[in-house]
């Protein structure tokens, strides 16, 4: 069983992202984690291998997304875990602190079901499919 | 005033008036006042002081006045090694003389008469007699010594005053001045510093009065005044009848209340208290106020009200409270099973304790969370109290103790003050209850008990704690007031807390056992040990008793210990035989042998198993009465009295038929039918126990001895105490005399230091700098001026000064010989010395004079002399330049005297006339005046009264050989002392005014050429002079101003008046002023001018016209004003700058934050949409395709927002940009439109650019895309193109056949968010032209725009600085 990680504090949010999860044809878990603090002590207390991908929002309460990457990055265990930021923000200031903090990817959030299920495709495509067996296969 | 006049019965208390009375009657009682030649003392007054004595010595003499007409002796303890100070303080204390007596003085009135130390004073009659003291084995009794004297020889002339001090000295002799009818005064022991000599002085019950000390004079010349009180005596001193009427009083009390006081209570604080209500009720004495008692039941009432009812006050001792809390609860929940904490209160009075108590312990309760029901049982003896405190309403007052909180939570407000909340009163049961004499409360957990133990006396103390001991559970506690114990030998009770008085109940006691310990009715324990056991007579209550035991108890014996009978019940006389012989009290030898076995077991079983013993039946054959066998039960029955140690048991004899069954089933004595063998057996044992009682009592008997010889040590132990109490009372006196000494000490050593402080500040305050030195030239110290000019500092005393590197230029050998002539001579020596920066030092000198020190030295001041030498540098300097100026005046200066004559030699006149000094002094000078005048006629009075004269006459001068026409002006000199003048050669005048008028016209000529305007004007506002600067500005000529001409004349009215006002001001008040004024000059041109005028005064101090100078200073006024208006719009500028920004910052985060929630609508309409239509009809789906139509419509708008408020806001990026490149990239995001619309595309290849390049992509962006939106229908066309205008600047520009835009919106379109059609027609935000326009500007350049309706617009845009060019549609 594969399980990603989300980072997120709008309930909403997770309901779009976990229900193109959901629509996927793969068995993925999901946990989630509604602020930075959570997300800091949750991620680098798990151990090795326990996420597969961990999916970030920018705009969290506590310690925001960027403070999160730069927490990651000094813990061994999620050091090599990707982290795709989703975020509401297009702002190429955003984009660029968060490449510098060192996200593996960046996606604005989608303002459609079908943009949701795209961009969960396209990251699930991108860094899980080797990792992952599905169900049908 | 505090009197207490004390008998010796110690209880009687009057008032200020009987006072008197007591004063006068031990007066020796004149009728006729004493005569003056009678110089012998009124009385003689007597003070005896010990350690502390001084200060109550001052306060007396302080109050003393000085015409008491008494003799004073002071009788202190001194110490014979030191000397005694006593006089010089007491001197500042009184005005009266104060002598040292000697031996053989006599007492004087009105003088204050010491004892030298190791002396001690008798007296024969007036006259002093001096001993020397006891040697130094005994304790020093001086005072005694005195006081008996003094009784014996002045007897009620004597006045005897004990102060402050340790010991007993004077307590015998007061005793003696009591006798003698003297009157005895002595310090309050509060008062006083060590209240030992006073206390054991009041203790021998015979003084009279206590008062502080400053009281003490008042009341000796009240003693010695009052005229008729003389044969009254001193109120009885007998004791029997006082004591009778306390103890009837008391009987009253109990009669009344049931309460015993005089059992019971102190006798001190019961008769206190009598004597109190004496005094209030305005009894004369005891026999009066008992007789009031006795008829007066409200008078009762108060008096046992006043007996019982003591202070008390919330948390009273709140550390004790603390204690309590800290110690005594915690215990409460130690256990856990706890069901109650019980709590008595006796005493509890108007109940502030028992709540205090109470809060205390629930907010510990509330603390530890703790739930335990409290009950407290309060109980107090009067009705009256235990009403107030179960009412429980206390005033703000009584509160004050109680924290604010603690009273919000446990208190309601109601008329009157706080009461008690109902939940706090429920916990209380308050009931009335005699402590002595009623059963005490059980299973108690802690008892407080404060401050009512000290009214018991000792027996009725250890009855309570008996009492208390019964009534607590195993570690109970005791919590007593801050004066009260319980006894260390009192083994019921462990010590908690010494200071907070908490006990803790260590051992159980019996009830029966302290309960009669002091049984009213049995005889007090130390009795009752000697106390006979065998009744010897009966009394008639006896023998009822007796008859009574008869009916109601079974027959038989009651024996002791020591088988002695005690008692017999019943008709015993069978039983009892008199064997012949001496006659015992043992009861068995008085019983029938074969019974005798029977009785010695039963007693002995019932003394060792301490019960009831059930012996069986026994046979009594050869009954006395009727010869007949009679069978009897026999029982044995303990009957102990703990409390006198006595046991005793009880035989009792009954027939068996009157047994009851149950009684029969108890234990049975085993068969008494004993084999022969074994009845001899307990006759030889009982021979053994015979044998060993009496080794047992030769033991006893040794113990006996050996205990007398420890007695004896005993007693000698205490002897020896006795003389190692003797040695201390020695050592204690030395020690006072040590106190006194010290406090001699004591006062000298602050008058030094207050000397000494005063020097110093004395030193510090004259600024002189001053240097002690001591015969070695060594520093001993100086001041801090002296520091200063020396440069000492302050670790430099005990340095020699020769040593010392000074400032001053003064070297180490100089200084040497200076010190060396001053040793030598023993005369001050001065020397001028010079400091630092031309500052001069007087520098003296001077040697210690030897009357005043003991180690010779010297003093050095310095005198910091330079502004005295530059005063004096000043004054020859003014008194050069003054014989300078007198030189150079031209004319003859002459001094006269009062009278006219020369008094002065003067230069001048010498060398004008040729007259020699002895020919021109006195009234000689009048010789060389043509016509003289007499100088009485010149001084005139009017002259003299004006103090100046100025005279014409003709004067012969030397040079030309002939009179002179001349000028003479003479001034009176200050305090009368002649007249001082100028003689001026007339002649000579005509040349000077030449000069004057050559002067005047240069002047004329100076001001002409300034481009000032100078004016002169008289008192009436005429213009005297008006430069040509200022004519030319008013446009007139000098013709016109000679002709005359005023402001009114030149200026309008108005303005003409208000220049005469402020010139009338100056005028008035001679004082230079500056002005202001706008005023029109001809041309109607308004200008500004500064002007400033002064004041003209002649030589008598009068106005006569003032002169102005004017600057025209308008053109400076305006530039200020331009450039105030400038840095008013900058800062507008920055503000709004401010502003923008703010409002900035305010959209991007308004868009951001707002998109965010729409975003989340979209989707969940899309989702409804796209997933879950199927759920809905057609028309629901139109309308939530409607819904999220118009989210995304608002997101575009916010999206636009954002846009345009990041053109506005982001920085720009210039760099070379490919523009083709960019062009490419804009067709390709619009290629969707282009290939819908048909639309031909014209892309000229662009000419390069230095810009923003993302801004550079979004205006192209916007452009087009307005120029595809709007496009035509048919045939649409787009050209993008740049061109080149002259200078190099690069206009971009697009183009299109679209529907244009009406001349109208022209001013409009580049506003953002306006939009020129409907939504339904052409979607967009309407910011895309107003981006291009922001972003344009921002860059320097701008944006224009040309259209026509129908046929297309054109919009062009430049990046470079510059808006200057011609846009026109379609583009040439």
């Amino acid at each position: 069983m594969t399980t990603i990680a989300l980072v997120e504090d709008d309930p909403d949010e997770r309901l779009f992202i976990t229900r193109a999860i959901d629509q996927l044809p793969l068995e993925v878990s999901v946990d989630y984690f509604t602020d930075g603090e959570e997300a800091i002590e949750g991620l680098l207390g798990a151990e090795k291998g326990t996420y597969a991908l961990i999916l970030l929002d920018l705009k969290i309460p506590k310690i925001d997304g960027i403070g999160v990457l730069n927490s990651l990055g000094n813990g061994k265990s999620s050091r090599y875990t990707p982290v795709i930021v989703c975020s509401g923000s297009k702002s190429s200031q955003d984009v660029q602190r968060a490449w510098e903090a060192g996200c593996s990817g960046y996606f604005a959030k989608p303002d459609s079901p079908t943009g949701y299920r795209e961009m969960i495709q396209t990251i699930v495509g991108y860094w899980l499919s080797p990792l992952l067996v599905s169900p049908e296969a | 005033m505090r009197i207490v006049v004390q008998t010796l019965s110690g209880c009687s208390l009057v008032t200020l008036r009987e006072i008197s009375v007591v004063l006068a009657s031990t007066y020796t009682g004149m009728n006729e006042h004493p005569t003056k030649e009678n110089q012998a003392p009124e009385l003689i007054v007597c003070l005896g002081a010990s350690a502390g004595g001084l200060e109550a010595l001052e306060a007396f003499f302080k109050q003393l006045p000085d015409d008491l007409d008494c003799a004073f002796v002071v009788v202190q303890h001194l110490s014979p090694d030191f000397k005694s100070l006593m006089g010089e303080i007491l001197t500042r204390c009184t005005s009266l003389p104060i002598v040292t007596l000697k031996d053989g003085g006599t007492l004087q009135r009105n003088c204050v008469h010491l004892i030298p130390p190791t002396k001690e004073i008798r007296f024969e009659g007036l006259t002093a007699r001096l001993g020397e003291r006891p040697s130094k084995g005994v304790p020093p009794m001086i005072i005694d010594h005195c006081f008996q004297s003094l009784a014996s020889e002045f007897g009620q002339k004597a006045v005897a005053i004990v102060l402050s001090g340790t010991g007993s000295d004077g307590s015998r002799g007061v005793a003696s001045i009591a006798e003698a009818d003297g009157l005895v005064i002595v310090q309050d022991p509060l008062d006083a510093k060590f209240d030992g000599m006073p206390r054991s002085a009041i203790n021998t019950g015979a003084v009279h009065l206590i008062l502080t000390p400053g009281e003490m004079p008042g009341i000796v010349n009240r003693f010695r005044h009052d005229p008729d009180s003389g044969r009254q005596p001193l109120p009885p001193l007998g004791l029997s009848e006082n004591l009778s009427d306390i103890q009837r009083i008391q009987r009253a009390l109990k009669n009344n209340f049931g309460v015993d006081f005089g059992r019971y209570y102190k006798e001190g604080t019961i008769n206190r208290r009598i004597d109190r209500r004496v005094k209030i009720t305005h009894k004369t004495d005891l026999a009066t106020y008992r007789h009031l008692v006795e008829s007066n039941k409200d008078e009762l009432e108060a008096l046992y009200k006043d007996l019982l009812i003591g202070v008390t006050s919330f948390f009273r001792d709140p550390e004790a409270f603390e204690q309590l809390e800290k110690l005594v609860f915690p215990r409460f929940l130690d256990d856990t099973n706890r069901e109650s904490i019980r709590i008595w209160i006796p005493g509890c009075a108007s109940g502030e304790e028992v709540y205090s108590i109470l809060i205390l312990l629930l907010e510990f309760l509330r603390d530890n969370e703790a739930s335990i029901p409290v009950k407290i049982f309060a109980t107090d003896l009067h009705r009256d109290s235990l009403d107030l405190a179960s009412t429980a309403i206390y005033t703000n007052e009584a509160l004050h103790a109680v924290r604010p909180e603690l009273i919000s939570l446990y208190f309601r407000k109601v008329p009157g003050g706080f009461q008690v909340s109902h939940k706090l009163r429920e916990m209380v049961v308050f009931a009335r209850h005699n402590l002595i004499e009623d059963a005490p409360f059980t299973r108690m957990d802690l008892v407080v008990c404060r401050n009512l133990l000290i009214y018991f006396n000792q027996e009725a103390q250890t009855r309570v704690l008996g009492l208390f001991g019964y009534s607590l559970v195993q570690n109970g506690h005791v919590f007593l007031g801050t004066s009260e114990s319980i006894p260390e030998k009192n083994k019921n009770f462990a010590q908690i807390d010494g200071s907070a008085r908490i006990f803790r109940k260590v051992r159980e006691i019996d009830f029966v056992t302290s309960f009669r310990a002091v049984d009213p009715g049995s005889p007090k324990p130390g009795a009752a040990v000697q106390h006979n056991p065998i009744i010897r007579s009966k009394n008639p209550s006896e023998r009822i008793l007796d008859s009574l035991l008869g009916c109601f108890v079974p027959s038989g014996f009651l024996v002791n210990r020591e088988n002695q009978l005690v008692y017999t019940v019943g008709n015993v006389s069978r039983f009892l035989r008199l064997s012949p012989g001496r006659m015992t009290d043992d009861f068995l030898q008085m019983v029938p042998e074969k019974l005798r076995l029977h009785f010695t077991g039963a007693i002995r079983r019932s003394f060792s198993e301490q019960k009831a013993i059930d012996y069986g039946i026994i046979t009594l054959d050869e009954s006395v009465e009727n010869g007949k066998t009679e069978r009897f039960h026999l029982r044995a029955l303990p009957v102990e009295d703990y409390s006198h140690n006595l046991q005793h048991t009880f035989l009792s004899l009954t027939r068996p038929q009157e047994e009851t069954p149950a009684q029969e089933s108890q234990t049975r004595a085993p068969s008494l039918e004993l084999p022969e063998l074994a009845a001899r057996r307990i006759e030889e044992l009982e021979n053994e126990l015979a044998l060993s009682r009496e080794g047992h009592q030769t033991v006893v008997e040794e113990l006996e001895s050996s205990n007398e010889e420890l007695q004896s040590t005993n007693e000698e132990l205490i002897a020896s105490n006795e003389e190692l109490q003797s040695t201390n009372e020695e050592l204690q006196s030395v020690n006072e005399e040590l106190y006194t000494v010290n406090a001699e000490f004591d006062s000298k050593n602050r008058e030094l230091s207050i000397l000494s402080s005063d020097l110093e500040n004395f030193l510090q305050s004259t600024q002189i700098g001053t240097i002690f030195l001591d015969s070695s030239y060594n520093i001993r110290r100086f001041t801090e001026a002296a520091g200063h000019a020396m440069h000492l500092r302050d670790g430099d005393e005990g340095r020699p000064i020769l040593h010392v590197t000074s400032p001053l230029g003064l070297n180490a050998n100089d200084l040497l010989t200076i010190l060396k002539l001053v040793e030598d001579s023993g005369q001050p020596e001065e020397r001028e010395i010079e400091g630092p920066n031309g500052a001069c030092f007087l520098l003296r000198v001077l040697p210690f004079s030897e009357s005043t020190s003991e180690s010779p030295g010297f003093v050095l001041t310095f005198v910091d002399v330079s502004p005295v030498k530059e005063s004096e540098r000043e004054r020859e300097r003014l008194a050069a330049n003054l014989q300078n100026l007198i030189e150079s005046v031209d004319g003859i200066l002459l001094t006269l005297g009062k009278d006219g004559e020369v008094t002065k030699p003067s230069q001048s006149w010498q060398s004008y006339t040729g007259q020699l000094w002895h020919d021109y002094k006195k009234h000689g000078w009048l010789d060389k005046i043509e016509n003289a005048p007499r100088p009485e006629d010149i001084f005139t009075p009017d002259v003299i009264s004006r103090r100046r004269f100025q005279h014409q006459f003709s004067l012969w001068s030397d040079e030309t050989k002939s009179f002179r026409h001349c000028l003479a002006r003479f001034s009176a000199l200050p305090a009368d002392e002649g007249w001082a003048g100028l003689i001026v050669d007339l002649e000579n005048e005509t040349e000077t005014r030449r000069i004057l008028e050559q002067k005047q016209a240069v002047l004329d000529e100076v001001t002409d050429q300034t481009s000032t305007c100078i004016f002169l004007k008289d008192l009436d506002g005429t213009y005297m002079s008006l430069n040509r600067f200022a004519r030319e500005l008013m446009n007139i000529t000098k013709e016109q101003v000679d002709a005359g001409i005023s402001d009114f004349d030149l200026f309008p009215e108005n303005e003409a008046q208000k220049i005469r006002e402020d010139d009338l001001k100056i005028i008035e008040s001679k004082e230079r002023a500056h002005f202001e004024e706008t005023v029109g000059v001809p041309g109607g041109k308004v200008r500004i001018f500064s002007t400033t005028k002064i004041p003209l005064i002649d030589q008598n101090g009068n106005a006569y016209g003032l002169a102005g100078v004017s600057t025209d200073v308008t053109g400076h006024r305006e530039s200020e004003r331009i450039k105030a208006q400038k840095s008013e719009l900058e800062r507008v500028n920055a503000e709004l700058e401010d502003k923008n920004e703010q409002l900035d910052t305010f959209a991007t985060v308004a868009s951001h934050d707002l998109k965010q929630p729409l975003r989340i609508i979209t989707n969940y309409s899309d989702i409804l949409l796209e997933e879950e239509a199927s759920k809905f009809d057609s028309q629901t789906v139109i309308y939530m395709q409607r819904i999220s139509d118009a989210a995304r419509r608002l997101n575009n708008l916010l999206e636009s927002i954002f846009e345009y408020s990041r053109s506005s806001r982001e920085s720009l990026k210039r760099s070379e940009i490919d523009t083709n490149a960019i062009l490419d990239e804009v067709l390709e995001a619009h290629h969707t439109s282009i290939k819908e619309g048909k639309v031909q595309v014209i892309a000229e290849s662009l000419h390069p650019l230095t810009a923003d390049r993302n801004m550079f992509y979004q205006i192209l962006l916007n452009l087009v895309g307005n120029s595809l939106k709007f496009r035509s229908t048919t045939h649409p066309t787009l050209h993008v193109y740049s061109r080149q205008l002259e200078g190099g600047r690069i206009v971009f520009g697009v183009s299109d056949n679209g529907i244009g835009i009406a001349d109208k919106h022209f001013p409009r379109v580049f506003e953002p968010f306006e939009r020129l059609h409907s939504r339904e027609d052409y979607e967009g935000s309407g910011i895309g032209l107003s981006v291009a326009k922001t972003v344009a500007v921002r860059h320097g350049g701008d944006i224009k725009i040309a259209s026509r309706q129908g046929e297309g617009t054109t919009v062009e845009f430049a990046l470079q600085p510059g808006t200057d060019w011609e846009t026109q549609h379609p583009p040439s």
